[in-house]
């Protein structure tokens, strides 16, 4: 199975798992980052995980970005119902994340993910405490778009991939964001230099996939 | 008898996993921590720990395993709750105001989801996949519950089935589950985790019917929220359920919406109060109660069993 199958399949997976035919009919579709899932993919293929069991490792940690990434919707809805089941789909994404690892008696993988989602969101209160020109936000960014990633490149012993995920989905967080400060431009030019560093340790289908980031 | 004086036995190992909880809760942060110490402060029961203690006795009861179980438990009713009030918009909880009034939606969310993984962290000190598959499925379920709970509001063509399991979902399985969990991670037989799981669930259900009792007869002052508020708000409870059977009242009841002016609501709820309905829910949360006390009498005699059956008890009498 190539690289687009594997990711094909991790889509697939999530949207049957995430399927719920009263919460679809009130929120909008989730969008699924496909860049992190080829970015984990990549990590794995890399390690000497077998791809069964890469499949599964990338299908939990999708749910948790989903799960979190729902709940940062919920102060943006404006009617109560689609508020209330934003809560509760972001929870009940949480709790299949649970769930299937769980199944699999996977405690270790538990305790990191959860490990991710504890240090997000400590990050996610800080970074509204924080004024738009304090540079300590882009450590906020960096953990909050990197952490499951990081603990999962711990999971299966290929740390050097953390690394790459921190500075390379600060770089996508922040080339998204449209006002840009000097600082912001500073550390854009920094996370670029970090990542053609740290490049050279990795697949081609990485530096293929985000080349256009360091453009 | 007072609840706490049920299981006085326990209050020194309570004390520990009350320090626990502030322990586990602590972050980098500091308004994070103040958000989470507010709601510690706030109080509560912690019937979940106590059912999660109470179940180890069935077993070999090793203190530092249940603390863990009885603290990733009370923490993800913790977490619920702080979602749950975003859910409501409510802005007092236990006379306290809640996270979302003070900090904002997102904050909550945040909040809760931090406590979530903490909890996650606490149980990840057990390394028995049986607990963690059970503690998962409710979890799961109980977020099921609640979406049903939306899907059912002002919805007044539902049966008694649908009711029963909105009410498991919503409270009897993590009832339940604290009475199994505390029992399995003692590594109690699984003839004993299994009952003391139905005794859990028939505990949880007769305990949900009288909460749903009691907001039709209780004063705002018992409550801490206006009589009918459930209704109010869509609700549809099981003396609502019954109170329907009277086809006048149904046609009143039907009437209900977000609108409703208080003056109307009191008028269905005195419609409710005057038929048989509250007692006839009385009557199938009084079987359940039976039901737990029967599933009790098949499990070993120990000073656990005498406060599990005082505390169904308690349950079954409660006026507030």
């Amino acid at each position: 199975m190539d690289i687009r199958q594997q990711m094909e399949q991790v889509r697939t997976r999530i949207q049957h798992a995430i399927a719920h035919s009263y919460v679809d009919r009130y929120i909008q579709p989730r969008t699924i980052d496909e860049d992190r899932i080829s970015f984990a993919l990549s990590m794995l293929r890399s390690t000497r995980v077998e791809t069964s069991i890469a499949l599964d490792y990338v299908f939990a940690m999708m749910l948790i970005q989903l799960a979190l990434d729902t709940h940062d919707e919920v102060d943006k809805q404006q009617m109560m119902q689609k508020k209330q089941l934003t809560v509760l789909a972001g929870d009940l994404y949480s709790g299949l994340y649970y769930e299937f690892l769980a199944k699999r008696h996977d405690v270790s993988l538990i305790r990191r993910f959860a490990e991710a989602i504890k240090e997000i969101n400590i990050q996610k209160i800080r970074l509204q405490q924080l004024s738009p020109d304090d540079i300590e936000r882009f450590h906020c960014i960096g953990v909050i778009e990197s952490a499951l990633l990081r603990k999962l490149s711990e999971h299966v012993h290929a740390h050097e991939w953390g690394e790459l995920a921190y500075y390379l989905f600060s770089l996508k967080r922040i080339q998204r964001e449209e006002a840009k400060s000097k600082a912001m431009v500073d550390y854009t030019d920094h996370c670029k230099r970090k990542v053609q560093d740290l490049f050279y340790l990795h697949h081609e289908e990485v530096k293929e996939r985000f080349s256009h980031l360091l453009a | 008898m007072k609840l706490k004086a049920m299981y006085s036995f326990l209050n020194g190992d309570l004390n520990r996993i009350e320090e626990q909880l502030k322990i586990t809760v602590q972050a980098s942060d500091p308004l994070v921590n103040e958000a989470s110490l507010h709601l510690l402060e706030a109080g509560g029961k912690r019937i979940r720990p106590v059912f999660v203690l109470l179940g180890g006795q069935f077993g070999t009861y090793h203190f530092e395993q249940m603390k863990r179980v009885a603290v990733a438990l009370e923490l993800i009713h913790m977490a619920s709750l702080v979602h749950d009030d975003v859910i409501d918009g409510a802005t007092l909880r236990r006379g306290k105001e809640t996270i979302q009034a003070r900090w904002g939606d997102r904050f909550a969310m945040y909040v809760g989801d931090y406590l979530f993984a903490r909890a996650l962290e606490q149980m990840c000190e057990i390394n028995d996949p049986i607990a963690h598959q059970i503690l998962a499925n409710t979890i799961v379920e109980v977020c099921r519950g609640e979406i049903e709970q939306i899907s059912d509001k002002y919805r007044f063509d539902q049966n008694l089935r649908r009711y029963l399991q909105r009410i498991k979902r919503k409270t009897a399985l993590l009832i339940a589950a604290s009475c199994q969990l505390g029992a399995v991670v003692a590594g109690a037989p699984e003839a004993v985790h299994k009952k003391l799981y139905w005794f859990g669930y028939y505990v949880g259900m007769s305990f949900q019917i009288t909460d749903d009792i009691l907001d039709f007869i209780g004063t705002e002052k018992q409550l801490g929220k206006p009589a009918g508020s459930d209704l109010s708000q869509g609700n549809v409870t099981l003396p609502v359920l019954y109170a329907m059977e009277e086809r006048t009242l149904k046609e009143q009841i039907m009437k209900v919406n977000e609108h409703t002016t208080s003056r109307e609501m009191a008028h269905v709820i005195d419609g409710i109060k005057r038929t048989n309905a509250i007692e006839k829910s009385y009557e199938l949360g009084d079987r359940y109660l039976q039901k737990a006390l029967d599933m009790l009498q098949k499990l070993p005699r120990n000073r656990a069993w005498t406060a599990l059956y005082n505390i169904a008890k308690y349950i079954g009498k409660r006026k507030y």
